[in-house]
């Protein structure tokens, strides 16, 4: 592949990344700043939900 | 980004934020950014694995997340992913505007509403009289969501300047105002609500 090919569009972003578009979001219980657990499913309850997943240890 | 926020919550989406961090780290970063969403915990990044976004890093308790966004249907239609965004680093993020964009295409949205309070010169003087420190608050509601997000009524010098901006860069950048309604406190007016429109094409 060129390498502007790997910069398209597509099923894969990169690396051969395979994109989650379309699936089921896998479930998730998580704990808040508080402490708190928190699941997908509770969140998804009221509505969409946009998750932004960022580097830790900052 | 803030006012990307309020835009996003104003389509009916929650926007949470989940990295391979400790909840007290969480604690004290979302108090220190002022940040109005949750911060989840993902020891392990687990959830990074699940949804391809995991990356290997020395030491490995130390592994992280390719920075990556993923709007996740409402669970009554089935939970899917309905967009993604994953750059290879932070420098391939997708600009706030953008994010808007897509969340509007994905979600089939034709129209987008943002109302802003400005604050009436009375509760500027009575703000600024009862200076607050540090500034607390948001100047910035979305229409229809505003119990629900929890808006502050407090407001300081500094964001009633950025409300004013606000309502500029709205006109500015092709908003329709749809409404100018005053507000009061009881007898007292706190000020005006600005409600523009926009629709998507």
């Amino acid at each position: 592949m060129s390498a502007i090919g790997t910069w398209l569009p597509g099923p894969t972003d990169f690396d051969g990344r395979e994109s989650m578009l379309g699936k089921d979001a896998p479930e998730f219980q998580l704990r808040d700043q508080e402490g708190n657990n928190v699941t997908l499913r509770r969140l998804t309850r009221t509505g969409p939900v946009l998750m932004h997943q960022y580097r830790g240890n900052w | 980004m803030r006012h990307t926020y309020w835009e996003i919550r104003g389509l009916g989406v929650e926007f949470i934020a989940v990295a391979n961090e400790e909840p007290e780290n969480h604690k004290e970063i979302r108090e220190r950014l002022d940040l109005p969403f949750m911060l989840l915990s993902d020891p392990g990044a687990e959830v990074a694995r699940a949804y391809n976004t995991y990356h290997e890093n020395e030491p490995r308790e130390r592994d992280i997340a390719r920075p990556g966004l993923f709007l996740i249907d409402s669970a009554a239609n089935g939970a899917k992913v309905l967009w993604d965004h994953v750059g290879p680093t932070t420098r391939h993020r997708v600009t706030p505007n953008r994010i808007v964009e897509e969340l509007l295409n994905a979600l089939g949205r034709k129209h987008q509403v943002v109302s802003v309070h400005v604050p009436s010169e009375t509760e500027l003087l009575r703000v600024i009289g009862s200076y607050q420190d540090p500034p607390v608050g948001h100047y910035r509601t979305i229409g229809g969501l505003q119990p629900a997000v929890g808006v502050e009524r407090e407001f300081t010098q500094q964001n009633a300047m950025a409300a004013f901006s606000e309502v500029h860069r709205l006109a500015e950048e092709g908003w329709t105002l749809v409404t100018v309604t005053p507000e009061f406190e009881g007898e007292r007016s706190t000020g005006h609500r600005y409600v523009f429109q926009r629709t998507v094409e």
